[in-house]
């Protein structure tokens, strides 16, 4: 880890590999090279199986920059160790602060490890170095291991571990951090596929947790302006306009004046949708219309707010007409082929 | 110039054969492969040096979203050319 290979080495492992002498592997790698300089410096891209590409870029001026691609066999096979992983998306109070501090409350017990390291100066000198090498073997064997070690510390030292909260799901939403891979790498070179996968359903879990607790607190404030709306709308103080939700809020057997002037023609609700790299007009058409081709008429709506049909900014709110306002009907293929003549002229006007 | 002509090149100035010369470039990407799992540079004395480098996990923000995402370590294989190379491409 971290050493120099030079030509000799690299020589002798080519020969043992080829069954060739070294001589050979030695003027072989001469050559390659001097091949590979020649074409570069013609100007062309040189491209080697199983390792990569080099490419000639044009820098500022007349300078050329050599840029080096691996080859995808080889990227994958370096990243093996992490090829477990996905991203993961975070809440929102899930800070960087909480995941950088590692310090010494991992709630997780394959934190262990690392806690070994960090705490040689409390245990006493014999046990820490059996927890030392104990660490180093746990990263390369299986969950098992880790286990008896966490058993381990708890037995030798409980003034360190009572302090810290168990491993459970019960643990409060906002406690305090977890380990983070950051950590693990510094004792180790690599850190065990299944430690950080661990560490990494911690996170999710606490963010989970927060989640929770925040949907609870806005669905108990958004009762609590439900049941004010109702009340307004049930006992009015005087009389205003009423919006589309409230119109939809209130019930039709109400014994109140206001109900004739309600009666009057409640607008059908507006359907909306946003735009997004996952959500685009073809989706929002099937979505709401049954087949793509009515996004057209999304389009047609929604006209003043966009221009480019394929340039859509994420983000921007389509208001979805109802199916009757441009005669959009799935099953009826008259209607699609007229929604189909419409894209065929933004087509011609955009070039998309 | 694509693997192919490169190992036709580098066969015809060696006066080996394809195949052989096909072996010991599978040979050399081999031994880079294994040296840079290890987290070793590799040094080609007046080419450069293949160097593997570790990205730590880092939180990284969709800019359509805004949403933030813990994005997993990676390994990336580098190569850093030698000032003679360099000299020479200029």
């Amino acid at each position: 880890m971290n050493a120099k290979i030079t030509l000799p080495e690299l020589v002798e492992q080519i020969s043992e590999a080829t069954n060739t002498t070294q001589r050979m592997s030695e003027l072989f790698l001469r050559e390659l090279l001097a091949t590979v300089t020649e074409t570069l410096v013609a100007g062309e891209s040189v491209s080697i199986k199983d390792l990569g590409t080099f490419k000639l870029q044009k820098a500022d001026g007349d300078a050329r920059q050599l840029l080096f691609s691996p080859a995808k066999k080889l990227a994958e096979t370096l990243n093996q160790p992490f090829e477990a992983f996905v991203p993961v998306e975070l809440d929102d109070d899930v800070t960087e602060q909480a995941l950088a501090q590692a310090g010494g409350t991992p709630p997780v017990m394959d934190s262990e490890p690392v806690e070994a390291s960090n705490q040689t100066d409390q245990t006493d000198s014999a046990e820490s170095s059996d927890q030392s090498d104990l660490s180093d073997q746990s990263v390369v064997s299986d969950q098992p291991d880790v286990s008896d070690q966490f058993d381990v510390l708890e037995h030798s030292n409980p003034s360190d571990t009572s302090g810290q909260s168990t491993p459970s799901e019960s643990s409060e939403p906002l406690h305090p951090e977890p380990v983070t891979t950051a950590m693990l790498v510094q004792s180790q070179a690599f850190p065990d596929a299944a430690l950080l996968d661990q560490v990494r359903r911690e996170v999710a879990r606490e963010a989970a947790h927060t989640a929770l607790w925040k949907g609870l607190a806005i669905g108990l404030v958004a009762g609590v302006l439900v049941a004010t709306l109702m009340m307004r709308i049930l006992q009015p103080a005087a009389t205003g306009t009423t919006t589309t939700a409230d119109s939809q809020a209130s019930p039709d057997t109400t014994a109140v004046a206001d109900v004739p002037t309600r009666q009057a023609a409640t607008p059908p609700p507006v359907v909306t949708d946003t735009i997004s790299a996952t959500m685009y007009l073809t989706k929002m058409a099937i979505k709401h219309y049954g087949r793509q081709e009515f996004w057209v008429y999304i389009y047609e709506e929604n006209k003043s707010l966009i221009g480019n049909p394929n340039h859509i900014k994420p983000g921007t709110v389509m208001v979805i007409p109802p199916a009757e306002k441009y005669g959009i009907n799935p099953a009826d293929p008259a209607s699609v082929a007229q929604a189909e003549k419409r894209s065929i002229e933004l087509f011609n006007k955009y070039k998309f | 110039m694509d693997n192919k002509t490169l190992v036709a090149r580098v066969a015809e100035k060696m006066g080996k054969s394809k195949t052989d010369v096909t072996r010991l470039m599978e040979a050399l990407a081999g031994a880079v492969a294994a040296h840079c799992a290890e987290m070793d540079t590799v040094a080609l004395p007046g080419f450069g040096s293949f160097v593997p480098v570790k990205h730590d996990e880092e939180i990284r923000v969709n800019p359509d979203t805004g949403r933030r995402a813990l994005y997993p370590p990676r390994m990336e294989l580098t190569f850093q050319a030698s000032n003679i190379l360099k000299n020479k491409l200029k």
